[in-house]
């Protein structure tokens, strides 16, 4: 894309951001502000597409912000992918926030979201095409930032503060993260251009290894990895739909950008066992996040731990290529990293899906608790086709895009697992890692979609739903629409995407997925087949009739929706068997009159191993040394200037 | 005309393994039983009624049935019954992850009339086949090893001859596809199909409210899935008999069918069902058998 357009779509961002809070009618700033984004990631998605097919990197020099580095975009075809991602999921987001930020007209506040919903775009643009260290960090702060004034927007709320809290705290770390890596890469090349640190020759393995497990912390929090995930079902869910589908869908791949950046195009021939301990947290991201999904209630944060469900299938094809990288099979290579970017392409279209159907469906029935709702698939019934498509897509259901991505990374997996393979015990495992992930999502979302879009209305909010207006379900439907598209010719997207792998693949190249075209076969197979039975049901019941008539409850009729399955009971076999890894907590109370039981009450939750395990000790720690430090200082002015000179006298001694 | 044959031979056959099926368990308990061909009268019956419908459904009740026998239906055509060729073959990964699209849309019309019932069988269903699913996967890793071929059809016609007494780990994979065959079929251990207490039941209490046609069209679907699932185990077992010419291969697929049908009669005979929370460690002994067999061919 020739230079000048960068700055058109910039410059349509940042206008229509910065109009927006201008504007005094909140009707009018919403349209121009959101608006805005939409033109301007259309634009930028059209111009990425068509400037991606022509040859060669794009180099912008930008005005230095520094005197002492120069500043430059850098745009090659790993930016320009996640530029895709960038913009595509953008532009439905925000002709989704045209109808859906309306419920902030009220609020002033709510003309501020333009804004900050445009600078969050931007500064993912800015993060994916940087070329240098300072307009990376410029672009990650920026995301970090303007995403948790977007998480706190309803700040009256006390858990949206708590979790920007979190959020802050933890975005931070990772960025500490990515600094220290990247400072080591300036150590060793005494530039802070990615160009100079390509390759850079780190010859001390304890070095490279420290470089790399920075940029892991740092890439890690913020894609949500796991053991570093605990912000994430904090802060997602707290931000307005749209957001949500931002952050969850786009921001938590600037991650995988980084962990892909460093570890394919930055860092010098990693060893294998940075593929091993990629593979390993990919696994256990995956079905840790699946398992405390399946055990979550509230809609938006179920979805988001399957974002580190997600996260984890990722991590998989990503540190298995590299594993295969290092043993030297880099046809198996590049089949995993390809199939690990189009997962994270196709997980950005569908969990963009359902968090934009999980904030129809909350405006349609005022809560987020899926036990409440029910029913809804007669009631929303384009929020409920589309995020049918959504479930089919993230539980991997052929012939949705959730599985062809994670069928390359199969095939990937399988091929370098096949006989000489190098590592074919942990290969293996990782297969039979990912089916079982594949299973529980499949459970989660059966009963995501069961108790909510079927049966009965479980409470009143529920049964006055309805579909939302047409800028909501526009992008539901081309979402969907892309879901099954890339689903069915996967190769649109995956051979791109074979392509732009930054390692020369011997000749003849490897069978490039000669099952891709299979799936368009499958699917013409199974549109055939259903399309002749729904027919032929059709014609057998005119023939024999049907009626209608109430559930049949064993002779009696339901008397009340609560009687349904609820999504508690639907998730316990699962939560049953892994009851030993999530360790419920059950709190039950009787009240008793004698031998008579008067009342009951009984509770059961399931936390998060790691935030009380792991960081609630760590937490505690620092509170103590923050209460210990306190005894320093009692206020008394004579002894903090006797400090001073205590410190005074420790330095002439140290530095005479 | 072949992609006739084939599909002819499985929805003809699949209901006739059902009946030797039931048969062999009456046998064994000393009843007379129903003759072998009672499924094809109950199809026949079911496909001359109408429906009842529950007036919580939506539409996606109506579209369950088709789709459940659809998904099934090109199940079958990539599996192997009467020669090597299969009319759509496909991947091994792709054959697995296609065996959800029937059962979600299975589990989601349990859940669609708004009964208890069917919310307890769709929780079930769901829970047996996530945990089935690594098992699935492993088995038909350690076939493609051995077939050294990666779509379905062709690694099962790969096979070494010789196959039983020179590798072992043949008879592990069949006897994997078997234990999961009664898993992912609702067999006793893991769940009895004829039990009259419906709070005991997985798959039964799932398609509880549904009825006529849609019931006919969901029989015919289990039916010709545990076909599916015999042809694949005792295509293992006898490799052979999918390279034979074609007069002689339709006797054999015969033969095969109702050779398992006897065999899971047998084994429901003989055994009592499984408390539900023991068929995780059900499915954990085919997970542990299937990577044993894989791991004998790394080291072989």
């Amino acid at each position: 894309m020739p230079p000048a357009f960068v700055f058109v779509v910039a410059g349509t961002y940042l206008l229509s951001g910065i109009a927006a809070p201008l504007i005094r009618r909140p009707r009018l700033s919403r349209v121009v502000g959101f608006g805005g984004c939409a033109v301007a990631s259309f634009l930028g998605l059209t111009l990425t597409l068509v400037g991606s097919l022509q040859r060669g990197p794009l180099r912008l020099p930008l005005p230095a912000p520094v005197p002492w580095a120069a500043s430059e975009l850098y745009l090659d075809g790993l930016s320009a992918f996640f530029l895709v991602l960038v913009f595509l999921v953008g532009f439905f987001a925000s002709v989704y926030a045209v109808g859906y930020m309306r419920e902030f007209d009220k609020h002033r506040r709510g003309q501020a979201a333009p804004l900050l919903f445009s600078l969050l775009l931007l500064s993912m643009g800015l993060v994916v095409s940087a070329g240098d260290m300072l307009s990376f960090l410029l672009g990650w702060e920026g995301m970090s930032l303007s995403s948790y004034f977007l998480v706190v927007l309803e700040h009256e709320k006390a858990e949206a503060r708590r979790a920007g809290l979190i959020y802050l705290i933890a975005t931070h770390i990772g960025t500490g993260g990515i600094l220290v890596a990247f400072l080591s890469l300036e150590q060793h090349t005494g530039s802070f251009s990615f160009n100079a640190f390509a390759r850079v020759p780190i010859a001390d393995p304890a070095i490279l290894a420290a470089t790399f497990g920075f940029a892991l912390l740092g890439f890690g929090t913020k894609a949500g990895m796991f053991p570093f995930h605990i912000w994430l079902p904090y802060a997602h869910p707290e931000a307005p739909s749209p957001v949500s589908a931002i952050m969850s869908g786009v921001m938590i791949k600037m991650g995988v950008y980084g962990i892909v950046r460093f570890l394919f195009f930055l860092l010098p021939a990693p060893p294998p066992s940075f593929g091993g301990i990629l593979i390993l947290l990919g696994l256990l991201s995956g079905v840790f996040g699946v398992l405390y999904a399946i055990a979550q209630h509230d809609v938006k944060r179920l979805l988001a731990f399957h974002s580190v469900e997600n996260i984890g299938i990722i991590l998989v094809g990503i540190g298995a290529a590299s594993l295969c990288l290092a043993a030297g099979q880099l046809g198996p290579a590049r089949l995993l990293l390809a199939g690990g970017l189009f997962h994270s392409l196709n997980h950005a279209l569908f969990k963009g899906l359902l968090f934009l159907g999980g904030g129809a469906v909350f405006q349609g029935t005022h809560t987020r608790n899926i036990e409440k709702m029910g029913g809804l698939m007669r009631r929303m019934p384009l929020t409920g086709l589309t995020f049918l498509f959504g479930s089919l897509a993230i539980s991997a259901v052929p012939p949705l895009n959730g599985f062809a991505s994670e069928f390359a990374i199969y095939r990937g997996l399988w091929d370098a697992a096949g006989k000489g393979g190098s590592f074919p015990g942990l290969l293996i495992a990782a297969m039979a890692g990912l089916a079982l992930i594949g299973g529980l999502a499949f459970v989660c979302f059966v009963k995501v979609v069961g108790t909510v879009f079927l049966g009965n209305a479980r409470s009143p909010s529920a049964a006055a739903s309805r579909d939302p207006r047409m800028t909501m379900t526009f992008p539901m439907g081309g979402l969907a629409f892309l879901c099954l598209a890339l689903g069915v010719f996967p190769s649109v997207a995956l051979d791109p995407l074979l392509n732009l792998v930054p390692f020369a693949v011997p000749s003849p190249p490897v069978s490039v997925l000669p099952e891709g075209g299979k799936l368009a076969a499958v699917a013409a197979a199974l549109a055939f087949i259903i399309g002749c039975l729904v027919l032929l049901r059709f014609a057998l019941l005119r023939r024999n009739g049907k009626r209608d008539h109430g559930t049949w409850a064993c002779g009696f009729a339901y008397s009340t929706p609560r009687m349904q399955y609820t999504a508690t009971s639907f998730a316990d076999p699962v939560l049953h068997v892994f009851r030993g890894v999530l360790r419920p907590r059950s709190v039950r109370e009787e009240r008793l009159s004698g031998r008579f039981l008067l009342e009951m009450r009984y509770e059961t939750h399931i936390r998060d191993l790691f935030e009380n395990g792991l960081y609630l000790p760590i937490y505690r720690l620092f509170l103590r040394l923050a209460f210990l430090a306190r005894r320093l200082h009692t206020g008394h002015i004579h002894l903090y200037l006797g400090y001073i000179l205590g410190t005074v006298v420790i330095l002439l001694v140290l530095f005479h | 005309m072949d992609f006739l044959l084939h599909m002819t031979l499985y929805i003809a056959l699949a209901p006739l393994l059902s009946g030797v099926l039931r048969k062999t368990k009456a046998f064994l308990a000393c009843r007379q039983g129903a003759p072998v061909w009672q499924p094809y009268a109950d199809l026949w019956k079911l496909f001359h009624r109408g429906i009842v419908r529950s007036t919580s459904a939506s539409w996606l009740f109506d579209l369950s049935a088709p789709v459940v026998l659809g998904g099934t239906l090109v199940l079958a055509a990539a599996t192997p019954l009467h020669s090597r060729e299969v009319p759509l073959p496909m991947h091994f990964v792709l054959y697995i992850y296609l065996m959800a699209l029937p059962r979600f849309f299975q589990t989601l019309a349990g859940l669609d009339t708004g009964s208890a019932f069917g919310g307890l069988g769709a929780s079930r269903e769901a829970a047996v086949s996530a945990m089935a699913e690594p098992a699935l996967l492993l088995s038909m890793c350690g076939l493609a090893h051995l077939g050294a071929a990666d779509p379905l059809n062709m690694f099962l016609s790969g096979l070494p001859a010789e196959t039983a007494l020179r590798h072992p780990e043949t008879i592990l994979i069949a006897g994997t596809l078997f234990l999961l065959l009664l898993a992912e079929n609702s067999r006793i251990p893991v769940d009895d199909p004829a039990t009259h207490l419906e709070l005991t039941m997985i798959h039964e209490a799932m398609v509880l409210d549904h009825s006529g046609v849609d019931l006919g069209m969901i029989q015919l679907a289990s039916s010709v899935r545990l076909a599916v699932f015999s042809a694949l185990a005792s295509g293992v077992l006898f490799p052979k008999a999918l390279t034979l010419p074609v007069y002689l291969a339709l006797p054999a697929a015969l033969l095969r069918l109702s050779l398992f049908g006897v065999l899971i009669g047998a084994v429901e005979a003989g055994t009592a069902r499984m408390k539900l929370s023991r068929v995780a460690s059900f499915l954990m002994v085919a997970t542990v058998l299937a990577a044993i067999a894989l791991a004998l061919q790394y080291a072989g």
